[in-house]
């Protein structure tokens, strides 16, 4: 552990700790366009909120908010004009969203890596880590050389080789010389790559027995023929670290394929805390020192769905019970553009809030999928307003009911479609255009992340409504 | 630069490159090639690393296959520390908004955002000593970067509406991939912007650069170097300071010489001797890991300026042409075992 004196706090000091924070926090966030407005509408009076319960009187903010506030008031959102990198969201629920991130919020992602590496290093000798970032501007881009520095200045033994998935045929080519002890990336994408590999390894044999004759490159071939070669023949890493999107489909395949043990990370771009999963694997660390983290419990969002005025009340994440689900909500520490009780719109379960079998305090929690109004298939996601809009474009369709199922580790979307009558005889066809045209959609297909839709013109489908009655249009079968 | 020239030449690479001998200094070593590069780092680094390294960079050879490049944590101290000074003396001032067009990771170029953001943050290298850095006024402190890849705008074109409206003053990357990004930028309704200054990596492009910015520098990604070597606005080519690089130049005749006879090792000349001449730049670069040593980069230069003081200025001419590569493939084809699939076909094809 790194820094025990936080990570294996009591809770009731982690809670003070928030609470001097906030004191500081309040004001200085009051700076920003983004909630000047809103607390004094609200009768906030700054320097009166210098606790939790304080802080609950505080309105919530969303992403939209976020887009709407630097839409509006460009210049006026950042709260410490010391701001040395940009990185956005990927956009999937609209426009994407740019974050700034000055010295603090580069200085908090350089110490959670820190504690990741004290999580995940359990053998003494070098730390040889290959990292499979997203292009800019994302943030695990630039975020690899943030793990990169903090390591080194911190004298770890590390080596690290950054590569995009898109560069993963020469970067894996080096890596076979220089084996990695870990993976870090997107679950989906480490198995895309590995089935690669597959594909790869008896054609790549071939060549090399063509081009250097020899013993070794001889029993190369030998082995393909024998042995399906799978990454963890080639590679094995001991440790993977993944996250970008719910590890729980993944997690087998990985070890199967992999070879390693994953662990799996919950981060988002607005806010550089990475919270962790520890080496008891039950649950994701949520760190309370770097966050004051909240839950919207379920039936308050069941709420809020059947009364649109009605303000759900969240309550503190280490008040909430082990089970209990709900919106996560957090305010973040930072300085450029600090996040004050945040709606993420990731729906959570609490795994524990008690002391941790490996002795860390900070509650542990899973994430189940999201709230919105999304088609969620991993790492491709798009709006269900969006594939309204392409089949709305086509005549002769009575009723529809989208429900994502996986065949192995991948996600399928499977369309369920009732025609009008009489049923047109080119509508399946019809709609396999129209899904071809939400891009994301074919470019996971294309890229072997997401399984071909399959549609089904059914004479009628089974309803599914939410608590408040709502009909579900998109149906989440496999775990998200 | 000194060198310990006996430990070297026991590591993998240089044993095999000087054939056992040890050179006396850096003129004593013969040239060493991308492939023997290839050959001996890529399949068998271990046994050529004279320290751990921290991180691997894949660098571009011009038209050949790249080179994996290690570093150790002091060569990204330091070259973090030359990114400051090369970035300011290129006209990156403060209060200046970058968009940074990098390449994906592994090549060299996807450094270029992070150095931009936070080279104080790997100079300040001790974390005690980080949070007075942080306060600190120079650097590149009041520089806010927007790094951006032309891979994900083409997949979302919208990325780079955000960036444009900050009013960017500086734009850095290679000139395919700011125009590549540019015309995104237009296809999501953006109007094409004139930057203060660009930051151009590649061959001599400042002439051509006019209708993007006021001023133009350059930018070259030296293999050896984890920051690229730069230019002064305005002035063609890019300083290469001597206390990180040292300059050689193979002239364009006695390469052509080298070309035909491949026995025959080149003459190559220091920069001071090479004043105003072209050939094939070769590098000396003191690596912690693994020190580069004459190597010949494939890039055809122009000596402009050798100054002891402030470093040699070059411009990037082209590529050598035919490919370096070639020469010793065809007497040593089975010698080279680091060479991929592509450049197989691709010889096939010829």
């Amino acid at each position: 552990m790194l820094e025990p004196q936080v990570e294996a706090a009591p809770a009731g000091d982690l809670r003070s700790l928030e609470d001097r924070h906030l004191a500081d926090l309040i004001p200085f966030a009051a700076r920003s366009a983004l909630y000047r407005d809103r607390w004094r509408e609200a009768g906030i009076s700054l320097t009166a909120v210098r606790t939790y319960e304080d802080l609950q009187r505080l309105p919530y903010i969303r992403g939209d908010d976020l887009r709407e506030g630097w839409r509006r008031a460009p210049h006026d959102m950042i709260c410490d004009p010391d701001v040395r990198a940009w990185f956005a969201t990927s956009g999937t629920t609209g426009a994407p969203k740019w974050t700034p991130y000055g010295p603090a919020e580069l200085s908090l992602l350089e110490d959670i890596v820190r504690r990741a590496y004290y999580i995940l290093v359990e053998r003494p000798g070098v730390f040889r880590c290959a990292i499979f970032a997203t292009p800019a501007p994302f943030v695990s881009d630039v975020g690899a050389f943030a793990l990169l520095a903090s390591h080194v200045a911190a004298r770890l033994p590390v080596e690290y080789l950054i590569t995009s998935p898109t560069e993963a045929e020469s970067a894996l080519r080096f890596l076979r010389t220089r084996p990695p002890v870990a993976v870090v990336g997107f679950p989906s994408i480490l198995l895309r790559i590995a089935e690669g590999i597959v594909q790869e390894a008896p054609i790549q044999a071939q060549q090399a027995w063509r081009l250097r004759p020899s013993a070794a490159t001889l029993a190369g071939v030998l082995a393909t023929k024998m042995v399906r070669i799978q990454p963890r023949h080639l590679f094995k890493p001991a440790v993977g670290l993944f996250g970008g999107e719910p590890l729980a489909p993944y997690r087998q395949p990985l070890r199967e394929t992999w070879g390693l043990r994953a662990f799996e990370l919950y981060a988002m771009t607005e806010y550089p805390c990475f919270h962790l999963e520890c080496r008891e694997q039950a649950g994701i660390h949520v760190w309370a020192d770097r966050c004051l983290p909240e839950l919207i419990p379920l039936e308050q969002l069941d709420r809020e769905d059947a009364d649109g005025s009605y303000v759900p009340r969240a309550m503190h994440l280490f008040d909430a019970a082990p089970g209990q689900t709900g919106e996560f909500v957090y305010t973040s520490f930072g300085r450029a553009l600090p996040l004050v009780r945040y709606r993420t719109g990731d729906v959570i379960e609490v795994v524990d809030t008690a002391r941790c079998g490996c002795g860390r305090t900070h509650p542990r929690i899973r994430v189940r999928g999201r709230r919105d109004d999304l088609v969620n298939l991993g790492l491709i996601r798009f709006s269900t307003a969006e594939l309204d809009h392409q089949l709305g474009a086509l005549s002769g369709i009575a009723s529809w009911q989208l429900r994502i199922v996986r065949r192995g580790y991948k996600p399928q979307p499977v369309l369920y479609v009732v025609p009008m009558p009489p049923p047109r005889a080119d509508l399946a066809a019809d709609l396999g255009r129209a899904l071809e045209n939400i891009e994301i959609l074919k470019v996971g297909i294309d890229n072997g992340l997401v399984l071909p839709p399959d549609i089904r013109i059914v004479p009628e489908i089974t309803e599914v409504l939410t608590w408040s009655g709502k009909r579900k249009r998109v149906i989440q079968e496999a775990p998200e | 630069m000194r060198f310990d020239f006996a430990r070297l030449a026991r590591t993998g690479l240089y044993g095999a490159v000087w054939s056992g001998r040890v050179p006396a200094d850096v003129a004593g070593a013969p040239p060493l090639s991308v492939w023997q590069w290839r050959r001996h780092v890529h399949e068998q680094a271990h046994r050529s690393l004279t320290t751990e390294p921290a991180l691997w960079v894949l660098y571009p050879i011009p038209g050949d296959d790249p080179i994996w490049i290690p570093f150790g944590p002091r060569d990204l101290e330091t070259g973090a520390a030359g990114a400051q000074r090369m970035l300011s003396d290129a006209g990156v001032s403060r209060g200046d908004v970058v968009l940074a067009v990098a390449p994906p990771a592994p090549w060299a170029g996807n450094t270029l955002p992070y150095l931009f953001s936070s080279a104080d943050r790997l100079v300040a290298f001790d974390p005690p000593a980080r949070a007075d850095s942080l306060r600190s006024d120079e650097g590149l402190a009041g520089v806010a970067v927007f790094p951006l890849s032309v891979t994900t705008v083409e997949y979302k074109s919208d990325l780079a509406v955000f960036p444009l409206s900050r009013g960017p003053t500086v734009i850095a990357g290679s000139r395919g991939d700011m125009e590549a990004l540019l015309a995104l930028a237009q296809r999501a309704g953006q109007r094409r912007p004139r930057f203060r200054l660009a930051l151009v990596v590649g061959f001599a492009v400042a002439a051509h650069a006019s209708d993007l910015s006021d001023s133009t520098a350059e930018l070259l990604y030296v293999p050896g170097m984890f920051a690229p070597a730069g230019g002064r606005p305005d002035v063609p080519g890019v300083w290469l300071p001597p206390a990180a690089v040292h300059v050689e130049l193979i002239p364009d005749e006695e390469w052509g010489r080298a070309a035909q006879d491949p026995s025959r090792v080149p003459a190559i000349l220091t920069a001071a001797e090479s004043v105003g001449a072209a050939g094939e730049l070769v590098v000396t670069v003191a690596n912690s890991v693994l020190p580069v040593i004459r190597l010949r980069t494939a890039l055809r230069v122009r000596v402009a300026d050798a100054d002891p003081a402030v470093g040699i200025r070059i411009e990037v001419l082209n590529r050598m042409a035919p490919r370096t590569r070639d020469a010793a493939a065809a007497f040593a084809p089975a010698a080279r075992p680091g060479r991929t699939r592509q450049n197989h076909r691709a010889d096939r094809e010829a």
